[in-house]
């Protein structure tokens, strides 16, 4: 994996989940429902180009456990964004999941 | 309830579904690396657009998400998500049989690192404190 790929990873698991909390805000609130709809549509559709160009390079085994990351950075923004507190077994999910994606990467 | 609509096959499919839809993008993403794009898109697989393999994974994942949104009706959660996480599974070794993948143990122990690693993120209301 080159850095190129890791950051277009990172790049593109941030939009999904941006794309996604976009998306709920968007179908749960009536002021600026249609921005919030019309970016995280924007935002959902850049993270499937990214996935993409990303398949054309690496390994489909290689590439989908990074899709993990997307549990890890949604848990995070339920805390910054959500105000919501986590258990211990969550971090523990969190930090299984990040070992797990560490190992792959390695390969 | 006719059988088309029963929950276990529904949750089977759903994890099918999933696995399918990134095994024919990969597909496509494969056909259509050297494709032309635009420049400024060069960065995106847009080119892959183009692909009938590409096309056939999307309509496999709106088929999911659809599927999903049923699930959702019919199946707790702490159910329908920990039988989703099996596509973390599913798709390496799909693409080990149909795609011609090879890997070793360390990448199979981080798969199953990941995949316990989503049980612990959704489990039964029971066992859970205070809703948040």
């Amino acid at each position: 994996m080159t850095l190129v790929q890791l950051g277009l990873i990172l790049l593109a698991q941030v939009s999904q989940v941006a794309g996604q909390v976009l998306l709920k805000q968007g179908m749960t609130r009536t002021a600026g429902r249609l921005s919030r709809v019309a970016a995280g549509t924007a935002m959902l559709a850049f993270w499937f180009l990214a996935w993409l160009k990303l398949l054309q390079g690496l390994d489909l085994s290689y590439l989908y456990p990074f899709e993990g990351l997307s549990l890890v950075l949604l848990v995070l923004a339920s805390i910054l964004f959500l105000g919501e507190r986590l258990q211990g077994s969550t971090w523990m999910g969190l930090a299984l999941i990040a070992a797990g994606m560490v190992l792959v990467g390695l390969t | 309830m006719p059988w088309s609509l029963s929950a276990p096959l529904h949750l089977g499919l759903n994890a099918a579904l999933v696995t399918i839809s990134e095994l024919l993008l990969k597909k496509g993403a494969l056909a259509s690396a050297g494709a032309p794009a635009p420049r400024w898109l060069s960065r995106t697989g847009v080119a892959a657009l183009g692909s009938g393999w590409v096309l056939a994974g999307i309509l496999c994942y709106l088929l999911s998400f659809v599927n999903w949104l049923y699930l959702l009706r019919r199946v707790p959660l702490h159910i329908a998500y920990p039988v989703t996480n099996l596509s973390h599974a599913l798709i390496p070794l799909g693409a080990w049989v149909f795609l011609g993948e090879r890997f070793g143990p360390a990448r199979a122990a981080g798969i199953a690192l990941i995949i316990v690693g989503t049980w612990f993120l959704v489990r039964p209301p029971d066992r859970q404190g205070a809703a948040p």
